[in-house]
């Protein structure tokens, strides 16, 4: 089963009035239908569990933080309850901040055993329901909603059962107090003392004007007993009877705003069967949620490890195919197979540096030739009166002996040599007894780039 | 609620994915040092691979001078052309520049010759495209012999040699 297919599918709500099953279904959040029992197609089943086996009451905490003060108000609660709050099952609802600046909330406190007999008792009926909501929230629920509360103004409700009375009272703040009887309407009406019960916790919770700004909300299967009406009235109301609301089919308002409740989630804040007393199918849900977080996370792992382990194949792949090219190249410029594995590079480098002088002389023999440099020079000294006696030509550099009938022809040597690419240095010597100016000149030629 | 322990399949679930996740991590964690050797590998192939390409044009321009016309007989070839040149040749020997080329070395000494026919001669062994070429030429005026001289050449050319072992 799922909580959402519950949800959308059908919901619920479910009273007893005595053994009798008075259920309420809805199937679209709009119509809701009678039901004498339980149909297979019912849903999510809401059961409320009564008003006397449930504490209902508004808790408050001096403390700024809600959080903080929702931890600590099990312990407050702890204080004023007559069984030891370990034993029960509590929920807090309407948790806020009161105008006196406390976190105030609505506690709804049931015993663990009470709840269990309930459960076994809506089981003997047929109702096997997933939620138990306190009967104060429903009823409170269903009161609002067929007639919202004002500001200023406050209610009683009033459920008259076959075998239990409900009272709830609150303002526009909600929830005040709650309380029960294990007696229905019919008892009421014959026992003074049971509606002095109520007048008691009436007269607690009201204050000195109990009948001021209030109003009585009349609902349950037993809601046509007058005379049970007429007790509550007489006991709650000595100086006169407020005004009354009188819903639409009584008898159904509970198990309506249960349904209501459970069509549209809010049921499961105020859910008491919680822990080892949740339903089975709860039990069940959360196994397969947590099995399916599971296995959503080894999904979510195993495609993470997915894309890391796809993300080092293929930059593995990529540098295996960088080493099979520097093999590849080592071998080539090594000249050998027999290359250490992760040494290719340098054996390579090792035995190419080794080459180097052959490689120099490799590219001194691509340079141009002697010839080349030395007939240039040759074609540019041409037109000058030189008597040469030694010209060397290497590589890019010439070394010229000779003698020049001026000194100044060796300004215009010089010139005519850079003319030709050459650029040159010319030492001079002093004419000698021949009357020439002998010269040594060293030239170098210019690079093209 | 059962006791996780009891849901085999979750703690399995469980359990693969804490082994799964920590074997992603591992290999993206791995990932920063394969791409350095990645970025290692291509530098190193890139720097064999520039001194490579050099080596490779140096070595077809020997391979292309060596196959030029001319032949290598240098000796001859001036024979042919100035049988009356007296020449004195001298072997200086090969200069290997790879595992299976080498440079060979001559140098011809020419006591007396003129130095335009020379001139021309270099010009058609230049225009025969001969692989020799001259590396160094050095000419020494013949005292009061106007035109003639003594020119010493030295050339190189490629020859093939044995491939020496790595």
């Amino acid at each position: 089963m799922d909580l959402i297919r519950w949800r959308r599918e059908a919901a619920c709500g479910t009273d007893l009035a005595g053994d009798r099953i008075i259920a309420v279904i809805t199937r679209n959040g709009r119509r809701y239908e009678r039901a004498g029992s339980i149909p297979a197609d019912s849903g999510l089943v809401v059961s409320a569990l009564p008003a006397y086996a449930c504490v209902v009451r508004r808790v408050a905490v001096r403390m700024p933080s809600l959080r903080k003060a929702l931890a600590v108000m099990p312990s407050v609660l702890d204080v004023d309850l007559p069984f030891p709050i370990e034993a029960c099952t509590t929920i807090f609802l309407n948790l806020r901040q009161n105008a006196n600046g406390e976190a105030e909330a609505l506690a709804a406190v049931a015993r663990k055993e009470d709840l269990a007999k309930w459960l076994g008792k809506c089981k003997v009926a047929g109702i096997d329901p997933v939620i138990v909501e306190p009967e104060a929230v429903g009823l409170w629920r269903a009161g609002e909603k067929s007639f919202p509360l004002g500001r200023g103004q406050r209610r009683l409700i009033v459920y008259l059962g076959e075998d239990r009375i409900s009272l709830v009272f609150g303002d526009s703040e909600g929830i005040v107090s709650a309380t029960g009887l294990r007696q229905g309407a019919e008892a009421l009406a014959r026992s003074e003392p049971t509606a002095q019960r109520l007048a008691v916790w009436w007269s607690a919770v009201c204050g000195s004007e109990p009948g001021h700004g209030v109003h009585v909300f009349w609902c349950g299967p037993a809601c046509s007993n007058e005379s049970a009406r007429q007790s509550i009235r007489a006991a709650l109301f000595p100086q006169g009877a407020p005004r009354e609301l009188a819903p639409d089919a009584p008898e159904a308002v509970l198990p309506k705003s249960l349904a209501e409740e459970a069509w549209n989630g809010r049921a499961w804040d105020a859910n008491l069967r919680t822990g080892e007393l949740a339903h089975p199918a709860l039990n069940r849900r959360a196994e397969a949620s947590l099995r399916n977080a599971a296995l959503a996370l080894a999904a979510s792992a195993l495609v993470f490890a997915g894309i890391g382990y796809a993300g080092r194949w293929a930059v593995a792949r990529e540098r295996d195919a960088w080493q099979a090219r520097l093999v590849e190249e080592a071998r080539r410029l090594a000249g050998t197979d027999r290359l250490p594995r992760g040494q290719e590079a340098l054996v390579a480098l090792r035995a190419f540096e080794r080459d180097a002088a052959g490689r120099d002389a490799l590219a001194g023999y691509r340079e141009p030739g002697a010839d080349v440099l030395m007939f240039r020079a040759l074609s540019a000294m041409r037109a000058l009166d030189l008597h040469l006696h030694e010209i060397t030509s290497s590589g890019r550099s010439i070394l010229v002996r000779g003698s020049l009938s001026d000194w100044n022809d060796g300004e215009r040597l010089v010139l005519s040599l850079f003319k030709a690419g050459i650029r040159a240095n010319i030492e001079r010597q002093d004419a000698g007894a021949d009357e020439r100016v002998h010269f040594t000149l060293r030239g170098e030629l210019i690079s093209q780039s | 609620m059962k006791p996780l322990a009891g849901n085999g399949a979750v703690v399995a679930a469980c359990v693969a994915a804490v082994f799964l996740a920590a074997g992603g991590v591992r290999a993206i964690m791995d990932l920063p040092s394969l791409a350095r050797q990645v970025e290692r590998r291509h530098r190193d192939w890139q720097s064999l691979r520039e001194r490579a390409a050099r080596l490779d044009a140096d070595l077809a321009y020997l391979r292309e001078r060596a196959e030029m016309r001319g032949g290598n007989a240098l000796a001859e070839w001036f024979r042919a052309r100035h049988s009356a040149w007296a020449v004195e040749w001298k072997d200086r020997g090969a200069e290997r520049v790879s595992r299976d080329w080498a440079i060979r070395r001559v140098q011809a000494i020419f006591p007396r010759v003129a130095l335009a026919e020379f001139a021309e001669t270099l010009e058609a062994m230049r225009a025969e495209q001969s692989p020799w070429r001259a590396a160094e030429i050095s000419i020494a005026a013949l005292g009061a012999e106007p035109g003639l001289a003594q020119v010493t050449v030295e050339w190189e050319a490629p020859e093939r040699v044995p491939a020496e072992g790595p």
